[in-house]
């Protein structure tokens, strides 16, 4: 693998703590040497911020799914009247 | 419907559980949502939010479920809507069990990181789902490399690092625009 691979994958393995304590000691004396192991660290992170939102939304849709079938199917009907009743302003 | 048994199954939402679950929590998120002058409109987003925070912890390993699925996501909504119209707790009445709910922070992402993520769903969709497949739907190797048809799984692997790199060139290519990601 190229370099630049392995150093995403050391990164990995350090995001998820899968580097042995003096590894980890190291790696992290290394960042603070070289600025862009530093900002790639950073960069890499925020890639799992970014994968966690796409998660989420990939979990509301299939909510959303849920919803069109249960909330739309004619045998619950009572319970979907129920529900807007809520919202219903009172006369 | 234990916690125990949500955690070993993989296909959660397939399930009739969540079909289940839906039914007997919406009715309370609805009335609390009602209770706060909210629309039909809000009491859906909230809960289908509080559905995705939930199953985002049957997710993780140490998920110990302490109410009722359906009182546990009321009381995710009912944080919910703390954080998102900015309530103070003393608005919305909290019962022991919601007090110790714990909603992540980060819940609703930074209109810069949306910005970013719909860029990536047009530029990258393939590297995301890669990515999330490993990451998040944590499947086998032998699994991700039969899904995107990879000839091994050495390349399917080869594969996730490339498509991390690319995506951190996008993401430093927008980065002078998207500042506020970067706080």
């Amino acid at each position: 693998m190229r370099t630049s691979l392995n150093e995403i994958q050391q990164i990995e393995k350090y995001l998820h703590q899968e580097l042995p304590v003096e590894d980890t000691l190291v790696f992290e004396a290394k960042a603070i040497v070289n600025p862009s192991l530093g900002r790639n660290i950073f960069l890499q992170k925020k890639i799992h911020e970014l994968l966690r939102f796409y998660h989420r939304r990939k979990i509301k849709n299939e909510i959303e799914k849920i919803h069109r079938r249960v909330f739309y199917d004619p045998a619950n009907a009572t319970f979907r009247k129920n529900i807007l009743q809520f919202f219903t302003p009172n006369l | 419907m234990e916690a125990t048994e949500l955690r070993t199954r993989k296909e959660l939402l397939a399930t009739t559980y969540f079909n289940e679950l839906y039914k007997k929590a919406f009715p309370p998120v609805a009335g609390f949502v009602s209770k706060m002058n909210g629309s039909f409109q809000d009491a859906k987003d909230i809960f289908h939010d509080a559905m995705v925070i939930f199953y985002e912890k049957t997710e993780g390993d140490s998920f110990v479920l302490t109410a009722s699925p359906e009182a546990y996501v009321t009381g995710i909504a009912k944080h919910l809507w703390i954080k998102k119209f900015k309530h103070s707790n003393r608005n919305v009445s909290l019962d022991a069990i919601e007090e110790g709910i714990a909603i992540p922070e980060d819940y609703y992402p930074t209109i810069n990181a949306n910005r970013l993520l719909q860029l990536l769903e047009v530029a990258g969709k393939k590297c995301l789902d890669l990515l999330h497949s490993f990451y998040h739907e944590k499947l086998s190797g032998e699994e991700i490399k039969n899904r995107f048809g990879y000839k091994t799984e050495h390349s399917a692997s080869v594969q996730k690092y490339k498509c991390i790199e690319k995506i951190r060139e996008t993401i430093q290519q927008k980065a002078i625009s998207y500042e506020n990601f970067f706080e």
